[in-house]
């Protein structure tokens, strides 16, 4: 079977263990499987450290496309100097920027929980802690496969968005069950039902000419303050440089500055 | 009380009494054997004809593993012989993924599952080998390390039982090197 076509380029590593940097094309590609489930909501992702400033009223019914309102950043960038809180500053500033209702419903806010009430057919896949944590970190589209009057289709999502259960009816069963799901719901001339099996296939959008390398060259220094690569010099040895990371498809990580294509690369070892 | 006549027995009919006598004795006997001996007695051999097509030395390693020994215990030899294919198959199919993995973690992108072996002789647990090969096949085109590794780490998994190294019943487990991070070859 083709390996998945997923994240990034070919193998850049040496023998050693080593990897040569260079830019490549950066994009996520998730093929899941999933089943379809009655929706009645669809969700507003408004990412920690930001905030939706509204445009509408709650209980205010919306149009596909109408905006919403406008994301903002909780008290603006950090002026940290730690790569870390930098690279976490640049992710929740890609968020900034108009919201828009990408199906017709009643518009629902409540504190930071932003909602569209609209029924239809989802199709859903749990997700485990990491999981979520790692898909919240980008925006995704999607297209699903999913059973219909007509056998299988593939079909475009209309909106994809990340839930997180409120509640946990048995936790001690549920002790590192999956908490998140990630939805992409169907569109209304879709005729197929609940509970049926589905491949969903979520797709970041694309971005050239980045610099990825391994997450395994990717660690923390001593005070954890920084993401740091470990650089070959021109004598052999190795010295720790302070990158800034962007996303990651858990394998792969986006390096935004702090490396050059050509640079050689170690394993990092975490502290 | 009614009188019992006791009934003196001629020689031929004592010798009947001792023949059937003998043979239930060693019927018992055999039966007691059969009981008491371990799980092994009905444990084929690497040259069976089950494992025609599979590694030897995989073979040989899983005839010898207790795990294994254990959960046969008590099956019908048939059942048993199906069941050891099935491992074999799956020590094989297991350490492919946990080599899959450690590939993508280093490489940055999944590699194909390599074709795995098929015996000449399919056993009945044949079905389930194609079921787990499909599923790792699947994560493996899945984009998704996290699926893979949920795989290798579940406790109900083949990455559970199945030592990492070949011939190291001893040692580290599949989902042990998973979750311990490492990386094979030269770890990293």
């Amino acid at each position: 079977m083709a390996p998945s076509p997923n994240a990034t380029t070919a193998d850049e590593s040496a023998a050693s263990g080593e990897f040569r940097v260079k830019k490549t094309r950066f994009q996520v590609t998730y093929r899941l499987d999933a089943a379809t489930a009655e929706g009645s909501a669809i969700g507003i992702d408004v990412p920690f450290g930001t905030r939706l400033v509204p445009s509408v009223e709650s209980g205010q019914r919306v149009k596909p496309g109408q905006v919403l309102g406008r994301i903002e950043l909780v008290g603006g960038l950090s002026d940290a100097e730690g790569t870390v809180e930098q690279s976490r500053d640049l992710l929740r500033a890609r968020s900034v920027g108009p919201v828009l209702a990408e199906v017709g419903g009643v518009a629902r806010i409540s504190g930071s929980a932003v909602w569209v009430e609209s029924s239809g057919i989802d199709v859903v896949v749990g997700l485990k802690p990491l999981q979520e944590l790692r898909y919240r970190g980008m925006a995704f589209s999607g297209s699903a496969s999913v059973e219909t009057v007509l056998g299988q289709q593939a079909v475009p999502c209309m909106a994809v968005w990340l839930s997180r259960s409120k509640s946990d009816p048995d936790p001690e069963a549920n002790s590192g069950a999956e908490l998140a799901s990630v939805h992409c719901r169907l569109g209304e001339n879709v005729e197929t039902a609940p509970g049926l099996s589905a491949v969903l296939v979520l797709a970041s959008p694309a971005q050239n000419d980045v610099v990825t390398v391994p997450i395994i060259y990717i660690g923390l220094d001593a005070g954890g303050e920084n993401y740091v690569a470990r650089v070959r010099q021109g004598d052999g040895s190795y010295s720790e440089r302070p990158v800034i990371v962007g996303a990651t498809d858990g394998v792969r990580r986006v390096v935004l500055s702090g490396l050059e294509p050509g640079d050689v690369l170690a394993p990092v070892v975490e502290p | 009380m009614p009188s019992v006549e006791r009934v003196p027995a001629s020689s031929g009919s004592r010798k009947v009494y001792l023949r059937v006598f003998g043979r239930i004795c060693a019927i018992i006997l055999v039966a007691a054997v059969a009981g008491c001996a371990d799980s092994r007695a009905d444990m084929p051999s690497s040259s069976d004809p089950v494992f025609v097509g599979l590694d030897r030395s995989v073979v040989e390693e899983v005839l010898s593993s207790p795990v294994a020994q254990d959960r046969v215990a008590g099956d019908a030899p048939e059942v048993a012989r199906s069941r050891y294919q099935g491992m074999v198959r799956n020590f094989v199919l297991c350490r492919s993924a946990l080599a899959a993995y450690q590939s993508w973690l280093r490489e940055g992108q999944a590699p194909p599952l390599p074709e795995q072996p098929e015996p000449l002789n399919p056993a009945s647990s044949a079905a389930s080998i194609a079921r787990a090969t499909n599923t790792i096949e699947s994560l493996l085109a899945s984009g998704d390390i996290e699926l893979l590794r949920n795989e290798l780490t579940n406790t109900a998994g083949c990455g559970e039982w199945i030592p990492a190294s070949p011939g190291d019943l001893a040692g580290p487990t599949i989902s042990d090197v998973v979750r311990g991070g490492q990386l094979g070859k030269d770890d990293g």
